[in-house]
């Protein structure tokens, strides 16, 4: 009899904790998540990281092994109703849609105009990819440049924008004339002593790597887009406005 | 159930027994600067589970290895990885301008990495931050006219198999590895500063092997070389079989074991060689019925390991006679190199799966199956998980791209396993770092 009082107390205190968590079923909780989008043809293995941030309440990440994708980040997330959505730049643009499931996460991937099922399982705390903090620059890089350079049979025209932010860190943009559409983010800025080195995205991404020449007024190095590379001289075009 | 509850219960006691022992480095490609693939510690004997597996972008042909706390590997997605051995959390992730297809090596506080963007990378082992990098004059794969009979006999193809890049190995201040320039390098380990370099005929995606002073390395065209560590001067050259025709079977794609006086190196001509490390005479040779050998073998206390191509073989052989102590079919393509640990031999295989034998008898013991292979996306795979020629080369398509990624979406084990602290650790074609305990 004691037994059975033991097992109807034990029982109640399941429910009791199993109660709230049932209700959590429908609320996105961070983590690592691991798991599927079932477009035609055959799964595609995804792999969300999400966790939530006090700025912007939430930051993430996620990652396509099998196209090349590795931490992209998640734009646009927010939170509304017990779904949660985010946009990424995967598939040519791809908007998430997801609700906490008993193992994880469900909901559906939509992209290119198509929809597929999504389901993820929770494996672990989350590991967000944050885009790597960009160095603080020297003075000498500070301000406007500009270059050409021919990558193949094309001429291309160039124009770099470096600053210094708040916080220690800089930022820029660099815009092909001849592809038009908005200058390029710079990411992975770093400097240390007279090199330079940054990642332009936004389109076909674009890497450079050069040096400050002794006299201040250029950077010797090189553009590397895709499999090919070319030699680029950004010249100063215009001193930064009150300098840095 | 019960048992089952316990025994994994006991598996995760002893795994963290064993990861609170110190383990030696295992910084480079095999284990050591000899490759000889025979790893400290034991291996699990039986599979408990996945311990965890870490996402990257791309296909990992990329052997992990060990510095510390802290495995290194790189990935088909251009970055090289540094990942907490034990949680499986990523420590840094660094980019290059190319598929990481060559597995690091770990010396001095620097990783070195070769990156199909024709560049060799010293990394600083703590943050992943660029030291310097060495240019070659550029990386290709193998090609030739009417590769392995592929129509027109006068296209030229690149060759879809050539799939690794070569591992550098660091010994005597410097880092040596081929490339697909056709030359052997060796770099100043601190500055870059190129030492010598070496012109072979072929492409060198093997990784060279150091021992006592010298290297040793494979190159497509069809000869094995030593040469001094210190000045690049060629000590000898072994050669090895042709193949005018189809170009087939010739050259080098696997890497050599240095042990006892004696390299051992498989070919694509289809032999295991026994060469003498002094002289570069042959002491003998293994023909495995015009199968590649693409694994570099392990060297374990009385008997050279590794496994077939097409024959699918895994053979034990005596290190003095070459007789086969014993030999093991199995049914798929062995690409991955075979690790040794304490009583067991671990190994890779293109069909998804990663397999356990028992070092005694070649026996398997258990076997772990990735995602994509038990999907079996297009019945690659036949039932008893022996590779469907039929739809996996459909178009005729063997040796080219199209071929070799339907192999790839089965999740393909091409990475030679590292055993440490009693867990297991590959790259898979699905992009994923393993765990297994």
């Amino acid at each position: 009899m004691q037994a059975k009082v033991c097992a109807a107390g034990m029982a109640l205190c399941v429910l009791l904790v199993a109660g709230p968590a049932r209700a959590q079923g429908t609320t996105v909780a961070p983590g690592r998540f691991d798991g599927v989008a079932r477009i035609p043809g055959g799964p595609v293995v995804l792999v969300l990281d999400l966790d939530r941030e006090a700025k912007s309440g939430w930051i993430g990440s996620i990652t396509a092994p099998g196209y090349g994708v590795k931490g992209l980040p998640l734009a646009e997330v927010r939170e509304e109703g017990g779904e949660l959505r985010a946009k990424a730049a995967l598939f040519g643009g791809a908007t998430l849609r997801v609700r906490g499931s008993a193992g994880g996460l469900a909901g559906t991937l939509e992209a290119a105009g198509h929809t597929a099922p999504l389901e993820l399982s929770r494996t672990g705390a989350p590991q967000v990819d944050l885009p790597p903090r960009n160095s603080a620059l020297a003075a000498g890089f500070v301000g406007q440049w500009s270059t050409q350079f021919e990558i193949g049979a094309f001429k291309l025209h160039a124009e770099l924008s470096l600053r210094n932010e708040e916080g220690g860190n800089s930022s820029g943009e660099m815009k092909v004339v001849e592809m038009g559409g908005s200058p390029m983010k710079l990411e992975a800025i770093v400097q240390e002593g007279e090199a330079l080195r940054f990642k332009a995205v936004g389109g076909m991404p674009i890497v450079y790597e050069g040096r400050l020449s002794p006299k201040g007024d250029a950077i010797d190095g090189h553009v590397y887009v895709a499999a090919l590379d070319a030699a680029a001289r950004f010249a100063r075009a215009a001193h930064p406005a009150g300098g840095n | 159930m019960g048992v089952t509850t316990a025994a994994r219960t006991a598996a995760w006691v002893g795994l963290f027994l064993a990861t609170a022992a110190p383990v030696p480095a295992q910084g480079m490609f095999r284990g050591d600067a000899a490759h000889t693939g025979v790893y400290g510690g034991k291996a699990p004997r039986e599979l408990h589970g996945v311990k965890w597996r870490f996402a990257t972008g791309g296909p990992v042909l990329s052997s992990p290895v060990l510095d510390g706390d802290t495995l290194y590997f790189g990935s088909g997605d251009g970055n090289v990885y540094a990942v907490d051995a034990v949680t499986g959390v990523q420590k840094w992730m660094s980019s290059t301008r190319g598929a990481v297809d060559s597995t690091p090596a770990v010396d001095q506080g620097l990783v070195f990495v070769v990156s199909f963007d024709g560049g060799l990378y010293a990394l600083d082992a703590a943050t992943g931050r660029h030291r310097w990098r060495f240019d070659t004059e550029g990386e290709r794969r193998f090609e030739a006219r009417g590769l392995h009979g592929l129509a027109p006999k006068n296209q030229t193809f690149f060759d879809a198999w050539d799939m690794y890049l070569s591992s550098p190995v660091a010994a005597q201040g410097a880092v040596f590895f081929g490339s697909g320039d056709g030359n052997v390098y060796a770099v100043e380990e601190t500055s870059g500063a190129l030492r010598w370099k070496f012109a072979t005929g072929g492409v060198v995606h093997a990784s060279p092997a150091y021992d006592g002073g010298t290297i040793y390395v494979g190159s497509w065209d069809s000869y094995l070389y030593a040469l001094d560590a210190a000045s690049g001067r060629e000590k000898w050259r072994f050669k090895t079989g042709e193949d005018a025709v189809m170009h087939n079977q010739v050259g080098f794609q696997g890497s050599p074991a240095v042990a006892s006086g004696t390299v051992y190196v498989g070919c694509r001509d289809a032999h295991l060689y026994a060469v003498d490390a002094a002289t570069g005479k042959q002491r003998w040779s293994l023909p495995t019925q015009g199968s590649w050998v693409v694994a570099s073998p392990a060297v374990a206390p009385g008997k050279v390991i590794f496994g077939t191509s097409d024959s699918k073989l895994l053979f034990a052989l005596d290190p003095q006679s070459g007789k086969p102590v014993y030999q093991q079919p199995d049914n798929s393509y062995l690409f991955s190199s075979p690790a040794v640990a304490g009583d067991t031999i671990l190994v890779g295989k293109m069909n998804g799966s990663l397999l356990a034998r028992d070092l005694e008898t070649g026996k398997p013991l258990w076997e772990y199956q990735t995602d994509g292979s038990k999907q079996n996306a297009g019945w690659l795979l036949k039932a008893d998980r022996s590779h469907n020629d039929a739809t996996t080369f459909r178009a005729g398509d063997y040796g080219t791209s199209a071929g070799v990624e339907r192999l790839f979406s089965l999740g393909a084990v091409a990475s030679s396993p590292l055993v440490a602290r009693g867990v297991v650790y590959f790259g898979s074609t699905d992009g994923f770092l393993y765990a297994l305990y």
